[in-house]
């Protein structure tokens, strides 16, 4: 059978669905194959979503009219704001989701999408024609053919689970793998890589005794991921709880490392340095006896509970005696053992910044195929791909964005330049410009943007429009309005700060602990939305700060803009250090800036570079 | 004479009048020089040094003559006719750069060195090929880096990672601040040592400022009568004070409502003199009833200065003098000397130069950006004090991080380049 279609996703998990619903908001026809129909968009390791960059790359997609935003801030059990003692750019709210609604909720935009197919299938094989990747086959014998074709195989990919001594082939627990996918990649030239990940025992919810440990409570007021989402308190939350290991963990995983899959070296795949097991917390931070667990229920009407921080693949028996060495689990049932999964990806400086193989056209990867970690960088770069899926299907230009325009363009940037060799998680750190890339801009950075590009959606970008004006009228008001002098009295006491006559609002506002809701109470104008009041203030408060940020941008742009020839002879400039002359014929980056961040690439090479590239007399001979 | 390139041992061995089976690196040769057709041009020593052991890491030929610049321009010739070409300004040391010999600051530091103009200042310029102020910028900069990384941990992973207590900040701004401090003041102290101070003359016409000037050279160079306006251009003179060179600069008055053009544009001469002193003697005429427009002055102030109060012999108005009675400025009389003048700008020289024994020569791009990152650091302090959260300070710490590692070439963006290679070669 054949089956012929604009874009091809496979794989349906955060990455897949995201590509799929954007290149199907452009018009597109897609199909997308999953090993199994049960398995959308689920969780497989901790039942919640943001936290700091994560949650920014959440409301990024949200930006571009993707769907996790929406889904979780319908389907949360529990949500806060991380980091409220510190500035907005790096606030971030995490919610826990209700794990079997969040599939659902997701599955169901994807399946009831008129341009979305979905099939359960195993691909076997990519279909290499000059070139480019014009479509595969799968397992049920299937031909499918593709304008492009989106990988995203997470764990799948040659995946392999260990839990103490036994090791099985499995994608997730209980599924199949995609071992013959490896094979087609090599085959197709690709240079792929291994990585390891793990998930912790999930415990019986009614095993545990919840009054030794400290509650952690849910907001108290109204939060939410999407632009789209009403913002109002949820009828009902759960606490999550927070207890400690015991020293008697610590002897218990010392005493059983031996059995370790890690350890004694049957795991070849790196682990993340962010996400450690817990048998690598111990040997690594020797030092500290007792380290945070947090205890998080995954749903109102789901049993199993999610015990964050004790990721392992230790034995089973090692498990249950970790387990009931932490203070509040004593009697605890694991309901699932945890284990780790080792795979393979792609090193990701094999694609361009749209996502697209560099050697293979029509092919776009994303996720943890690319080596990254987390359903939000899964996510984001799925709908990257997708959009991008959908150009060239229709013979469009691939897009790409900056690093000071977006924390998914610093990921893919960070990827696509530097490589990894660990599962790559987001942080604010990795983002230079992070007080221009805040959760709350996140849509005037991106949804006019996604708005051309046909995947962010009429009502969802008159929304945005309509949130702009009000704002700019407002900011525009806070700057031309002055206190006359019984005003500025008046206000003085108000606002217990000295307040002189002909100040403006956006004077008073700059001050510190003067919020915009109370200047206006004080003018006894109506409430603003929350939202609008937040742009406003943020803009008021920390414009110094933006300019300055926007300046270091206008500076790097210049070496960003500086385009390396295509067919730049690297090989003829003597002077490069041989490293950067193989790394550079290889990578083949597009501009000055992206050289610079190539590991190996020194800032000689990149005079080098530059001074080849003036050549205003030239020197002949170098 | 030298030659870097691949063809410079072919063009070596053309020059070298004698047949030789076999030519070692870096040893040296006796022989004519000579010329297409055989005639020979001089005798002397010759020398090959093969790649990459050498200053520009290329081949590289030299050649030692007897002096002259009749025969150094032949000998030039001849390297020209057999396929070599004139080198740019600076050349040799940026392909040394560009292959990896020299890093940036001791690049620069070999131009400072060809350009230094006293022996004091090709001895600070040597200096800093050796790597001296790198040393320093980079023990700041490595300490600074390391702050950063906790200020991260701190924003990234705030539920495990306790933020650093106020006091330990502060004493490690206190650390940097210093040192980036010092830098600059040795820095300073290095420019004056090896350029020189420029010591403008300032003030109202008639105020005396020629008189002052001829004093301080101690012959009459510049011409003084009681017609105000006088000087209508700058005059410059060497002068040594406290063992340090000054360039004394006399300079037509400053007043503002002069309508003769020529003397407008001696006013405009004066005011770009001043802003470009290292130090101003200020003359006013302290018996006038009036004290001089302190706006009209205010570029003075902005300046390390010396304020003279002349004409002390006529008897000096009210204004000279504080609250206290006590003067504003040195009351002096030119009619009577330089005594305690010269005491006084002697001080104040040294007191510009500062401590002799740890100086530095910086370039200009270095001692910029050096002050980019003591700016940066204020800012860093301003917000500790302010009690912003750690992106803000990470902001501010990341910006001092940045430039020094520009100064070390560590971090090169285009504009530095830019800057340095004008200077070289490829200079548009």
């Amino acid at each position: 059978m054949e089956i012929k279609t604009d874009v091809l996703v496979v794989g349906a998990g955060h990455a897949g669905c995201e590509a799929a619903l954007a290149a199907a908001r452009m018009g597109c026809r897609v199909t997308v194959l999953t090993a199994s129909l049960q398995q959308v968009a689920r969780m497989p390791c901790n039942p919640s979503i943001g936290g700091p960059a994560k949650a920014h790359l959440v409301k990024e997609v949200d930006a571009l009219g993707g769907a996790m935003g929406r889904a979780i801030d319908e389907t949360h059990i529990h949500i806060r704001m991380l980091n409220t003692s510190k500035g907005p750019a790096v606030q971030a709210l995490r919610a826990q989701a209700d794990r079997p609604r969040y599939s659902e909720r997701v599955k169901l935009e994807v399946v009831s999408h008129p341009n979305i197919q979905i099939h359960q299938d195993l691909i076997q094989e990519l279909h290499l024609h000059r070139g480019e990747i014009m479509g595969a086959s799968g397992a049920s014998g299937t031909l499918y053919r593709a304008g492009a074709t989106v990988l995203t195989t997470g764990t799948f990919l040659g995946g392999l689970i260990h839990m103490g001594e036994t090791s099985f082939a499995a994608g997730r627990s209980g599924e199949p793998p995609a071992l013959a996918l490896s094979h087609s990649l090599r085959a197709c030239g690709l240079e792929l890589g291994r990585l390891k990940t793990g998930t912790t025992p999930r415990l019986h919810r009614d095993t545990i005794n919840w009054q030794a440990m400290e509650e952690q409570t849910p907001t108290e007021t109204p939060l939410a991921f999407s632009e789209m989402s009403p913002l109002q308190l949820p009828p009902r939350q759960l606490s999550c709880y927070l207890t400690r290991t015991s020293l008697a963990t610590k002897q218990v995983i010392l005493a059983n490392l031996h059995r370790s899959p890690m350890y004694i070296g049957l795991i070849e795949g790196t682990g993340p340095r962010y996400c450690p097991s817990i048998e690598d917390k111990m040997v690594r931070f020797g030092d500290k006896d007792t380290h945070q667990i947090f205890v998080e229920p995954e749903g109102f009407d789901v049993p199993e509970v999610y015990l964050q921080g004790v990721s392992t693949s230790l034995p089973l028996d090692v498990q249950w005696e970790i387990v009931h060495s932490i203070p509040g689990l004593e009697n605890a049932t694991i309901l699932r053992p945890g284990y780790a999964v080792e795979y393979d990806f792609v090193h990701p400086t094999q694609l361009q910044h749209s996502l697209e193989v560099t050697r293979l056209r029509r092919l776009f990867l994303a996720g943890q195929i690319n080596g990254t970690s987390g359903y939000e960088e899964a996510a984001a770069q799925g709908i990257l791909a997708g959009i991008n899926a959908a150009r060239r299907a229709s013979g469009a230009e691939t897009i790409e964005l900056g690093r000071e325009q977006a924390y998914l363009g610093v990921l893919i940037d960070d990827l696509v330049s530097r490589g990894t060799s660990e599962p790559y998680r987001m942080h604010t750190s990795r983002a230079e410009y992070r007080l221009l890339l805040r959760q709350d801009n996140a849509d005037e950075r991106l949804t006019e943007l996604g708005h051309r590009w046909g995947c962010v959606g009429t009502a969802q970008y008159q929304t945005f429009c309509e949130k702009q004006g009000v704002s700019q009228r407002e900011y525009e008001r806070l700057q031309t309005t002055r206190l006359k002098p019984a005003d500025a009295e008046k206000a003085s006491e108000a606002f217990k700060t000295p307040v002189k006559p002909g100040c403006s609002l956006y004077e008073l506002l700059k001050r510190p602990h003067i919020e915009l809701a109370q200047i206006r109470r004080f003018e006894g104008l109506e409430e603003l939305p929350q939202r609008i009041l937040e742009r406003v203030e943020i803009r008021v408060k920390y414009d110094g700060y933006m300019k300055r940020q926007d300046d270091e941008v206008a500076r790097a742009r210049r070496m960003e803009d500086r385009e390396l020839p295509p067919d730049l002879e690297y090989t003829g400039l003597r002077t490069l250090s041989s490293e950067a002359r193989e790394k550079l014929s290889r990578q083949r980056p597009r501009t000055l800036g992206q050289a610079s961040r190539i590991p190996g690439v020194t800032p000689s090479d990149i005079a080098t570079l530059l001074v080849h590239l003036k050549q205003a007399r030239p020197c002949k001979t170098l | 004479m030298r030659l870097s390139g691949p063809l410079a041992p072919v063009i070596l061995k053309r020059l070298h009048g004698r047949a030789r089976a076999r030519w070692e690196s870096h040893k040296l040769y006796y022989g004519p020089i000579v010329q297409a057709d055989g005639q020979v041009l001089d005798q002397g020593l010759v020398t090959w040094m093969k790649a990459p052991r050498s200053y520009t890491g290329e081949e590289v030929a030299e050649l030692h003559l007897h002096g002259g610049q009749a025969l150094a321009q032949l000998v030039v010739q001849n390297c020209l006719i057999h396929g070599a070409r004139l080198a740019e300004p600076g050349e040799f040391t940026l392909r040394a750069f560009l292959n990896g010999k020299l890093d940036l600051t001791q690049a620069e530091a070999v131009q400072q060195l060809i350009h230094s103009r006293s022996q004091l200042a090709a001895q600070l310029a040597s200096r800093n090929l050796t790597g001296y102020f790198s040393n320093q910028v980079d023990a700041v900069r490595k300490d600074l880096l390391h702050w950063l990384s906790l200020l991260e941990a701190e924003i990234d992973f705030g539920d495990e990672v306790p933020g650093l207590p106020l006091e330990q900040s502060l004493l490690r701004w206190g650390r940097a601040f210093e040192t980036v401090d010092r830098l600059l003041q040795q820095g300073q102290s290095g420019k004056i040592l090896a350029d020189g101070l420029r010591t403008v003359i300032l003030g109202a016409p008639n105020a005396g400022k020629s008189t002052l000037m001829n004093l301080l050279l101690g012959r009459s160079r510049a011409l003084v009568t009681d017609i105000a306006g006088t000087t209508r251009d700058t005059l410059e003179e060497p002068l040594i004070v406290a063992g340090i060179s000054l360039l004394l600069v006399d300079t037509a008055g400053l007043r503002r409502d002069s309508q003769d053009r020529v003397e407008q544009l001696g006013i405009e001469r004066s005011r770009q003199e001043a802003e470009q002193a290292d130090l101003i003697l200020w003359v006013v005429d302290g018996s006038q009833d009036q004290p001089p427009d302190a706006e009209f002055y205010q570029i003075v102030f902005d300046r390390p200065h010396l304020l003279l109060l002349n004409k002390r012999d006529l008897g000096l108005a009210p204004w000279t003098a504080d609250d206290q009675g006590r003067p504003i400025g040195l009351p002096i009389s030119l009619l009577e000397g330089t005594g305690s003048l010269l005491h006084q700008v002697e001080q104040l020289v040294r007191e510009l130069v500062g401590e002799q024994t740890d100086v530095m020569r910086l370039t200009h791009r270095q001692w910029e950006t050096l002050l980019r990152a003591r700016e940066s650091l204020q800012r860093l302090g301003e917000a500790l004090e302010a009690g912003m959260s750690a992106e803000f300070l990470a902001l501010d710490l990341r910006a001092a991080v940045q430039a020094l590692g520009q100064i070390q070439g560590l971090d090169v963006g285009e504009e530095i380049l830019d800057r340095i290679f004008s200077t070289f070669c490829l200079g548009k």
